[in-house]
């Protein structure tokens, strides 16, 4: 296990560093300039600019300033601010796009789980046509109308919870739900596909045939072995929910990091764009690992390489 | 009652998309305490379907018992509701099923799987049903069976798994175990294993055993009666040695026919018996089998024949046994 | 069964544990009054909340850039001067002040006794020293080019590599003599100067804790401010909060407790939160809820001019944009009073010219001065468009290609004008919208046909809008070159007479819509919603709704 760990491990710095490189060519190859602004910009002020930032320099000094400034952890200052740096950004942000994030993947599993596998288990009947609408629409409607139509009802029209901020546990619940939408229907229609494949199996019958409860017959039988393909997409929706939705964020005002990427292209200002590419990736990869090791604790059958009986 | 289970006049049809499949139609036969009943003809002839059916694990959705009744130690099973039903199966009724590769849960131990049951029926401990787990995977011929009892399915064999389900379906020692081609998926050395195995689990527990197969071979080793089934009705039932050396049915007649045998010429072709069973969704009118039947008389398209009894248990349903038939005819 | 209720406690817990994240995140919002009916309206503290649209990205007067920043800075610091409800100057820091005989040397007095809010003593050290700082090219001010009007500033911040900056930063026109008197002498005389010093980066700044903390303005604690309130509360990315500066050389004038402004980018979202009371006051507003605020006459609704042109680039050097008939002919044939109404709906009012209303002429208002400068008429393009393309020797117009920067607002327009050309002139062409940071790169390369151009005004003062377009002007995208033109603007900016100046401006701005370089669209406006229970809130031209002297009831 450790030699696995080891070997990803490598394997993720390599690829982060392929990521870096490529980003930082894409990123200074498109037309556009952190500085450009449609006011005044004397060319003198433009040269102040430019100097302070290193940005006048060639593209490979440019590169190596960055690649060293990294190896301590240092992500560079923000082109458009000067008060916050991207580590502040980051810093600052992180916890509460987590926090957003990590409450909306638990409301789209454990919803997604049970609307998948009642859809399962009544196939053709009610309860499963509801489910799969409600999934569809889950699917299609974009986050932003539904955030705005949450706000609009929940906030404006019957006053029960605040509109937008971040300021207690009650905020968070409107932006939960509309970043929980889509993951969640995404999630149930998976389960149910699984669902139902799994209660093809032979095994189920061989459950029934032992004067099993119903209930625990879905779960032990069921569930479990239905979950697996649910599993591996798991990595990735989880690094999306918890780098912050730039849509969600941006509507209810909270303060995470999905504007951070989506604002930095926009502004040119590249260690931001830097910045959030690898801090993306970091994430992404760091969860698709715990995707993979939670295969293993999940499916008996997955052993890791190299370790035979 | 003398009969440990007793079925008359099943019925049991599938609704599908393109109509009503008659899966059964109209089974009768009884099994006493201890027999083991070979259930044997080729696929799609219902056997399965009649196997299942006896303890209700049919489908609810898309089949029905259209007629008949299953009495099982004189319990009327097709009116029981689920709450009976849990009592009975992997209780006094145990099934193993044909695939071993896929009818155990792959994700479970093998000690929890068998563990359910006991903990269900018999209301043991984790550590009780731990420990009587270990003895039946003993009794069912696993080596290291305390080691191994932890492992999952696919650290076994196909043999040693198909041993597991037995262990399972016998945990609870039930009084009848059902056995729906249990060795059809395993090859013929392990094969002979899983018949000697389950020869002598009868012999220590008394239990009844009904065997779905089509292999006549298997059959021959380990059962007392049989009964053949065609396109959905029993066509012919006996002892193993009046089937065996006497069919009087004509399918069972061809299907004694086409069993290979050691002493036949090198260039001889098998024999088949020509045709193909009919479609459930029109069953014929009369006897199911006159499209490929030698002996074909009129009567047999239009009437289906009832079952006549022969000599000693044999019965077989066939207007050449008839009284009014003209003469009965003799197997070469 | 023992693994789900594991999972399920494991759920519990985080649960209560993500709940509990906001113990300290100390923000303390304040409830402010609610109009709600049957809301509570007991006032416990006279705070304003409003909302500023975006982190502010520095709160330095000297590195501040756009409203984000400003809005914050308005009512935090206070410069040389200040300006009325109606737009008049009146004495800030400084009392008194006068110029030179040649206008070139001005001395401003400043109050007795003035103090920071953190209680040292502000002198007119602070002001030389910001503005130097400012004009110092390491700061890499953004705004640096307002402080060229002192002599000496541009050559300060446009010095090279290895110059000596310490002389250069000596020989810039800014001193105090003692701790109340500053003096300041400008590279030419510049009449609207007494204006410019109000634009925040002629703020003054603490020189003791700048020298001591060069970080001091990131963060609440370390805030040292000389207006009307002082930053006590700064949440990055969620909230800001201003209370009353004791320390305010006019404290008594103020009546709030303090200001709160929340960050929030979404338009839809602060008028949302407005609705359900969670805010008192909301600039800007979504188009659509200004249309509909508008028609209904809603009292909480305010509108009023704001310095700012809506108008279309076109490019010069392009041919057949040579011809000044066909420019004409694109302008007459727009409806602008359509487009103002029904596709802006901001209560914008149609540009028949280039300055907007709001600023005051030697008598009276400029714009009113100037009236409709043309006047749109379909018949009169499709002549002049005839004519224009004779001259060229082309029997059509070849289609060409509108470039807009993509917003849904921006795009209707294109749309429209696109419409009304199509159907006036018989001309088709292209829409294409591209990200704002390629739309200006392709200005400055001249790389486009027609484009959508903005323009805020800097100062109030015609002259923030005419002096775009002189020759080799680096934001004349068009590229266009009038010598007469030229000329009036230069002795627009070089003489002290109010009257000569605004005679050459407003013939300046004929020969503008005499060849059409741009094409004026509409002025904006500056629609805002305000509680009914809060009074005293004016929005001047050139700023954000200004709440120093409000109250609330």
């Amino acid at each position: 296990m450790l030699r696995f760990a080891g070997k990803r491990l490598l394997w993720a710095l390599v690829t982060l560093w392929a990521i870096i490189t490529i980003t930082f060519i894409i990123m200074h190859s498109i037309p556009g300039d952190p500085f450009a602004r449609e006011g005044k910009m004397p060319p003198a002020v433009y040269e102040n600019l430019t100097k302070h930032y290193h940005l006048d320099e060639p593209l490979y000094v440019q590169y190596f300033l960055y690649i060293k400034s990294l190896l301590v952890f240092d992500f560079g200052p923000s082109l458009k601010s000067s008060t916050l740096t991207v580590n502040d950004y980051i810093e600052k942000g992180f916890p509460v796009s987590l926090h957003l994030g990590i409450q909306a993947l638990l409301l789209a599993v454990v919803l997604g789980l049970i609307f998948g596998v009642i859809a399962a288990l009544n196939r053709n009947k009610w309860p499963d046509y509801l489910s799969m609408v409600l999934a569809i629409i889950g699917i299609s409607v974009p986050s932003f109308i539904l955030a705005t139509f949450l706000i609009n009802y929940f906030a404006v029209e019957w006053g029960l919870l605040p509109a937008a901020t971040w300021s207690s546990w009650s905020h968070t619940i409107l932006p939960t739900i509309s970043l929980a939408m889509l993951p969640m229907a995404y999630i149930a229609r998976l389960m149910r596909s699984s669902m139902l494949e799994v209660l093809n199996q032979d095994f189920m019958l061989t459950a029934k045939s032992k004067g099993l409860n119903k209930g625990f017959i879905i779960m032990k039988y069921g569930v479990r072995n239905a979950i697996l393909p649910v599993v591996s997409v798991l990595g990735i929706l989880a690094a999306n929910l918890v780098t912050g939705s730039f849509v969600v964020e941006s509507i209810f005002g909270i303060p995470g990091v999905g504007e951070l990427f989506v604002d930095g292209i926009f502004n040119r200002d590249y260690p931001v764009i830097l910045g959030s590419t690898i801090f993306y990736s970091m994430v992404l990869i760091f969860l698709i690992f715990i995707v993979d090791i939670a295969y293993f604790w999940i499916d008996p059958r997955i052993k890791v390489a190299g370790e035979e009986q | 009652m003398d009969n440990l289970l007793e079925v008359k006049d099943l019925e049991v049809s599938f609704y599908t998309h393109a109509g009503e499949v008659q899966a059964v139609r109209g089974v009768n036969f009884a099994i006493k305490q201890g027999e083991v009943v070979a259930i044997v003809g080729e696929s799609g002839c219902g056997k399965s379907v009649t196997a299942k059916s006896i303890m209700k694990l049919l489908p609810s959705s898309n089949s029905s018992y259209k007629k008949g009744s299953i009495l099982f130690k004189g319990q009327e099973i097709i009116q029981a509701n689920e709450r009976e039903m849990k009592k009975i199966r992997g209780n006094e009724i145990g099934m193993i099923f044909q695939d071993p590769m896929t009818s155990l849960n792959p994700t479970s131990k093998i000690s929890d799987q068998i563990a359910e049951g006991l903990r269900k029926h018999r209301n043991m401990s984790r550590k009780e049903a731990l420990n009587y787990g270990i003895k039946l995977l003993e009794m069912v011929g696993i080596p290291h069976a305390a080691e191994r009892i932890h492992h999952y399915p696919h650290e076994f064999s196909g043999g040693m798994r198909q041993r597991v389900m037995i262990a399972i379906a016998i945990a609870c020692e039930p009084e009848l175990l059902i056995a729906d081609e249990p060795t059809t998926a395993l090859d013929v050395t392990i094969q002979a294993q899983i018949l000697k195995l389950l020869k002598q689990l009868k012999d220590d527990l008394n239990t009844a055993i009904v065997l779905i197969t089509h292999d006549l071979g298997v059959v021959a080793e380990l059962c007392d009666k049989v009964i053949v089934m065609y396109a959905g009705k029993v066509v012919e039932t006996g002892n193993i040695a009046e089937i065996f050396r006497n069919p009087r049915h004509p399918y069972t007649m061809g299907l004694m026919r086409s069993i290979p045998r050691l002493d036949m010429q090198r260039d001889e072709n098998l024999y088949s018996i020509v045709g193909t069973p009919p479609d459930l969704l029109n069953p014929p009118k009369g006897c199911a089998f006159y499209s490929r039947c030698k002996y074909a008389m009129k009567i047999c398209k239009d009437f289906s024949p009832e079952m006549e009894s022969l000599e000693q248990s044999q019965k077989a349903a066939c207007w050449l046994y008839h009284p009014l038939a003209k003469s009965a005819v003799k197997t070469s | 069964m023992r693994k789900l209720k594991v999972m399920a406690l494991f759920l519990v817990v985080v649960t209560l544990l993500l709940s509990g994240c906001f113990n300290n995140s100390g923000t303390s919002e304040p409830t402010g009054t609610k109009d709600k009916p049957g809301g509570n309206n007991e006032v416990t503290e006279k705070i304003i909340r409003t909302n500023s649209g975006s982190e502010p990205g520095s709160l330095h007067p000297g590195k501040a850039e756009g409203s984000h920043d400003s809005w914050i800075l308005d009512h935090t610091f206070v410069g040389l001067i200040k300006k009325t409800a109606e737009g008049k100057i009146v004495p800030g820091m400084a009392d008194t002040w006068e110029q030179s005989d040649d206008s070139l040397t001005w001395t401003f007095h400043l109050k007795e006794g003035l103090k920071w809010s953190n209680g040292d003593p502000l002198t007119a050290t602070d002001f030389e020293y910001a503005w130097k700082h400012v004009l110092n090219p390491e700061t890499a001010s953004v705004y640096a080019y307002q402080l060229y009007y002192l002599e000496g500033g541009q050559e300060y911040n446009a010095a090279e590599e290895g110059a000596d900056l310490k002389a250069l930063e000596d020989k810039v026109g800014v001193k105090a003599i003692n701790n109340t008197t500053l003096e300041v002498k400008l590279a030419q005389p510049t009449p609207y100067f007494l204006e410019v010093t109000s634009h925040f980066t002629y703020y003054p700044i603490n020189k003791k804790v700048q020298e001591e903390n060069p970080d001091w303005y990131k963060e609440a604690a370390t805030f040292v401010s000389n207006g009307a309130f002082k930053l006590t509360q700064w949440n990055h990315k969620e909230n800001i909060k201003l209370e009353k500066n004791e320390n305010y050389f006019a404290k008594d004038e103020i009546k709030l407790d303090g200001l709160f402004f929340t960050l929030i980018e979404d338009e839809n979202t602060a008028w949302q939160m407005y609705q359900s009371g969670e805010l008192d006051l909301v600039y800007p507003l979504p188009q659509d809820v200004t249309g509909k605020l508008m028609a209904e006459k809603d009292p909480i609704f305010h509108n009023g001019p704001d310095l700012s042109l809506y108008y279309l680039n076109i490019n010069t050097k392009e041919k057949p944009f040579n011809n000044v008939k066909i420019r004409k002919a694109l302008s007459l044939a727009i409806d602008r009073q359509t487009i103002v109404e029904h596709v802006a709906q901001g209560g914008q009012k149609p540009a028949y010219g280039i300055v907007p209303p709001g600023i005051l002429d030697t008598k009276g208002d400029f714009q009113e001065n100037s009236g409709d400068l043309f006047k749109e008429d379909v018949e009169e393009a499709k002549k002049l468009l005839a004519e224009g393309l004779a001259e060229e020797g082309l029997d059509k117009l070849p289609p060409f290609v509108y470039t807009y920067n993509t917003l849904e607002a921006h795009k209707k327009i294109a749309e429209a004008v696109q419409e009304m050309w199509r159907k006036n002139l018989g001309i088709e062409i292209t829409l294409e919208n591209v990200e704002f940071q390629v739309k200006l790169d392709r200005e400055k390369a001249g790389d486009f046909a027609v484009s959508r151009g903005g323009w805020i005004g800097d100062y109030v003062d015609p002259m923030t809008f005419l002096d775009l377009w002189i020759t080799d002007g680096p934001e004349n995208n068009s590229q266009w070159s009038n010598k007469e033109y030229d000329r009036l603007i230069a002795e627009a900016k070089s003489t002290m007479d109010t009257a000569k100046r605004m005679k050459a401006m407003h013939e300046a701005e004929k020969i503008a819509i005499e060849e059409f370089p741009v094409i004026p669209i509409y002025f904006y406006t500056k629609p805002y919603v305000v509680r009914e229970t809060v009074t005293g809130v004016y929005a001047p031209i050139n700023r954000y709704p200004q709440m120093e002297l409000a109250d609330i009831q």
